[in-house]
């Protein structure tokens, strides 16, 4: 019988690779970046598979909430239109203080922050579960993706590589639990730490005893640390009920295509 | 001996589960974005699992299943070996029940499920904590268990389509049901 399909019950395999699994893990605990090679290699063979089969349903997503949000288009409209008045006049007042801000650096010779350039990618698939909030893009090491490099969308900071093989990256996003962010309050200057909790929000810790942080305070990074550039957009204080402080990050994971990741410009 | 023809028709046939599982696989590895706003992760591989070691243990042999474990993790994220011990662990109890179960009527194959599939991700978020050194949010867990326990029925369905593909076996345990 060329395919055996009778009842075996459970092998004697199965102890053995229970034992090889509780190893693994025990590597994971104390050495967790032994896998990353692993990781990417299969992140990367599953990558095409996964950009087919999560198609559809990244469309219905956005068919959905573009559906629900028509009656809100036309008081949007409205808003823009006056909007776009009045950043026009602030694209002129924008350019002003560009020149005034060269010819001052120009004078006291100072030392500018490094450029940064971006790749655009297109988000594959989530690939986030309960545990990991992550995202996968068809960008990497061939494209010049570097680990640990910061990722942006249109509105604000999504988080930073973590993996990176040939052809496939994956970004750890902004809520995940394992993520920090060093962040300032852009009006008073003051400093925090944005910890990630897997949940919509993330907290905001180290804050200075007797801070007082207000309710919608735009946060963002501070660059302390050198892992995300300085000024990168983040988020707005928001305060529970337990008074607690927490961030509702710009970025919109739910109904995100694109994302930017940043790289430091040759040269500089 | 069979005849050329009538293998590659049994080879087909035997494609057919494991395709279907590897479609469950890839959907268990995105997460899907409800109109709430929330991101869910629906177990579809625990409900693959729990069916074939129900009704046909010896298509999801326990290498099978560690491969699916590691590479789920992989993809995923998370520890190496947290799912291959979890979906092992949760064969093994499955197996030795498989007398009581395939002779069950289909609400309680769906009762078992619950307790299975509760206890299995239940542990998998303790084994997470415990080995991230914090704890994360319960609620995402409860969410994807009554996600899985909801769409077991369905899934079952899709299953059994492809079960009775496959040849019969003389085990009075592996009918279809």
């Amino acid at each position: 019988m060329p395919f055996s399909l009778s009842v075996s019950g459970t092998s004697f395999f199965s102890p053995i690779l229970i034992i090889i699994s509780i190893l693994l893990m025990a590597i994971s605990a104390f050495r967790p970046s032994s896998f990353d090679f692993a990781r990417a290699q299969v992140s990367e063979f599953f990558s095409p598979a996964l950009t087919f089969i999560s198609l559809p349903f990244h469309h219905a997503s956005i068919f959905f909430h573009d559906i629900t949000s028509l009656a809100q288009l036309q008081a949007d409209n409205l808003r823009l239109t006056q909007e776009n008045i009045k950043l026009r006049e602030w694209y002129q007042t924008a350019i002003l203080l560009d020149s005034e801000n060269k010819s001052l650096r120009d004078l006291l010779n100072l030392k500018v922050d490094p450029k940064y350039s971006h790749i655009s990618a297109r988000v594959i698939a989530d690939a986030g579960n309960t545990y990991v909030k992550s995202f996968l893009v068809p960008v990497g090491v061939n494209d010049g993706v570097k680990k640990g490099a910061a990722v942006l969308s249109g509105d604000g900071l999504v988080g930073r590589i973590i993996e990176v093989s040939d052809n496939s990256s994956r970004i750890l996003l902004a809520t995940d639990i394992n993520l920090r962010v060093p962040v300032v309050v852009e009006d008073t200057g003051q400093h925090a730490i944005m910890a990630g909790t897997n949940g919509r929000y993330p907290r905001l810790i180290h804050l200075p005893q007797g801070s007082e942080i207000e309710k919608g305070s735009r946060l963002i990074t501070s660059g302390y640390g050198g892992a995300y550039p300085h000024g990168l957009p983040v988020g707005k204080v928001v305060i529970n009920d337990n008074g607690v402080m927490g961030v509702a990050l710009f970025s919109d994971f739910d109904k995100m295509q694109i994302v930017r990741i940043l790289q430091k410009s040759e040269g500089l | 001996m069979l005849a050329i023809s009538e293998q590659i028709d049994l080879l087909l046939r035997i494609c057919v589960p494991y395709l279907v599982m590897l479609v469950l696989l890839l959907l268990n590895m995105i997460s899907f974005s409800t109109p709430l706003s929330a991101t869910i992760e629906i177990p579809f591989i625990i409900i693959v699992i729990y069916y074939w070691s129900v009704y046909r243990p010896a298509l999801l042999p326990p290498i099978l299943i560690f491969i699916i474990g590691i590479s789920l993790d992989f993809i995923s994220g998370l520890p190496a070996g947290l799912s291959s011990f979890i979906f092992l662990i949760m064969n093994n109890i499955v197996s030795n029940q498989r007398l009581f179960l395939t002779g069950q009527p289909f609400m309680i194959v769906w009762l078992g499920f619950i307790i299975v599939g509760f206890s299995t991700l239940l542990i998998q978020w303790f084994l997470f904590g415990l080995i991230n050194l914090q704890w994360t949010p319960i609620e995402p867990v409860m969410l994807a268990i009554i996600s899985g326990v909801l769409l077991f029925p369905v899934v079952s369905l899709i299953l059994n389509l492809s079960h009775k593909l496959l040849p019969a076996i003389p085990d009075q345990y592996s009918a279809v049901k």
